[in-house]
């Protein structure tokens, strides 16, 4: 008996029919009944799996989301109940609080989408207000990222944040080493200078710091600037013509080029997660896209291919 | 059966629940309250909720809290403890008067004999030139305690 062909899920079968084909049609079953699926659902169940996953450090803060958000992955019904939501907004409220100021950006955008959802399902239309609330988000993001680099922060607009943070901050390094022309040695040489003479017991010798390592910095500078003002301005922008056809592609770009070296994983996941959310039905391989771009940002922060390339290359 | 949203969304905000707008709206009032702390008061341009983050070589990595008691025999450097740390963290983060004069009212047993205790919050600047580093006082207080 042959397997059947792909086929599109019933009414209200959503996620749950992307499971049933995954285990019965296979995984190009699943994409189409995962395309098919009701958007604020998908958008919904994704942002429950990052709050699962996404805990933070501290018990007392993670078990309360990672309960309530088991328990609306584990009962589909639940998903769209106000209370879960209710408890979600205040688990992930109370630590932006109780920790001023320590908590980090995509702490505050978390608690945030949780307020989005609460309000898209106290509402007639929660798909359409979810997707009015996530691309606001968004926009708001953006901006403020934008405003901040490009008009307030003179040491981003000169280059010289990027160049201190490619010589200086770990999470940088394989990136300095393949694309900055400083060898890991050179990186680590550097690290000791800097914390020598910050301990007070040494003179000021000098970063290493190759051409190609400023330009890099130049790049990232320029590059990052035009593709967060571009976001700002996509998602900012009414309407569905002019920059606003570009929302889906250049989210997209951020979310697959960004945080394969910036692996802050929550925000790259959150990011994804406002993206499906603002996408309407009709498109099913945008949302596959955001799914997709999902899956990558765990990849680039699970798997070290970034050392593996430098050691591959003898870049040591 | 309800219209699905249309792509790229709010092709009418107008038409959208005017709830929808309220997370947005209360963001960005964050962001320009935390635009207003960093510029106002040395708040972290990366913590707040502002967006700040790798925009700034100016995050608590590169920041330093010195403590220094005044004594009658002069000053002396007040060492980190485990105790005062989350303290010192807070204040490294936000240097305001209120988490400096807790951070130097709970280091003043660490003291003994000290009239005052002075805390003082530096951060890193990059030269523009060669990136040589040097240490800037942001903020600091001077806080009384009674031995």
């Amino acid at each position: 008996m042959s397997a059947p062909g792909p086929r599109a899920p019933q009414a209200g079968q959503g996620v749950a029919g992307a499971w049933h084909a995954l285990a019965g049609q296979g995984v190009a079953g699943a994409w189409h009944a995962l395309a098919q699926a009701e958007p604020l659902e998908i958008a919904l169940r994704v942002a429950l799996l990052v709050l699962l996953l996404d805990g933070s450090p501290y018990w007392s803060e993670r078990v309360p989301v990672t309960l309530a958000a088991a328990l609306g992955l584990l009962f589909p019904s639940l998903a769209r109940s106000r209370a879960l939501w209710l408890v979600l907004l205040a688990a992930t409220s109370w630590p932006l609080v109780w920790n001023w100021p320590f908590s980090d950006n995509h702490d505050y955008l978390t608690a945030f989408f949780c307020l989005a959802v609460l309000c898209a399902l106290s509402s007639a239309d929660p798909a359409r207000a979810l997707a009015v609330s996530a691309r606001g988000l968004l926009a708001v993001t953006f901006l403020f990222a934008t405003l901040w680099k490009v008009g307030l922060s003179p040491e981003f607009r000169d280059g010289r944040f990027f160049r201190v943070t490619l010589l200086t901050d770990t999470r940088f390094q394989n990136l300095a080493v393949l694309a900055g022309g400083l060898s890991r040695g050179e990186w680590e040489a550097n690290d000791r200078t800097l914390d020598a003479y910050l301990a007070g017991g040494a003179e000021w010798t000098g970063f290493v710091e190759p051409p190609r390592l400023r330009r890099l910095a130049s790049a990232l500078t320029v590059v990052t600037g035009l593709l967060e003002g571009a976001l700002a301005l996509a998602f900012l922008w009414p309407g569905r013509g002019g920059p606003a056809r570009a929302r889906d592609p250049l989210l997209l770009a951020f979310g697959v080029t960004t945080f394969a070296f910036a692996t802050v994983r929550g925000f790259g996941w959150l990011l994804m997660t406002l993206g499906l959310a603002q996408c309407g039905r009709g498109r099913p391989w945008t949302r596959l896209a955001y799914v997709a771009a999902f899956l990558l940002i765990e990849v680039y922060r699970s798997v070290p291919w970034s050392s593996a390339l430098v050691e591959a290359l003898g870049w040591i | 059966m309800s219209p699905e949203p249309e792509h790229g969304a709010l092709a009418g905000a107008s038409r959208a629940p005017r709830v929808a707008l309220v997370p947005p709206l209360l963001l960005a009032a964050l962001a320009l309250v935390q635009i207003g702390l960093a510029f106002g008061a040395h708040l972290s341009p990366w913590k707040g909720g502002g967006f700040g983050m790798f925009a700034s070589n100016d995050h608590g990595g590169f920041r330093s809290v010195r403590l220094v008691a005044e004594g009658p025999d002069g000053e002396a450097r007040i060492p980190n403890t485990a105790e005062l740390d989350r303290l010192r963290r807070r204040v490294r983060e936000f240097p305001s008067s209120p988490a400096m004069q807790r951070l130097a009212r709970a280091a003043a047993p660490d003291a003994p004999g000290a009239r005052a205790v002075r805390v003082e919050v530096r951060r890193l600047e990059f030269d523009r030139d060669d990136l040589r580093p040097t240490w800037q006082l942001l903020v600091g207080e001077r806080v009384p305690v009674h031995p």
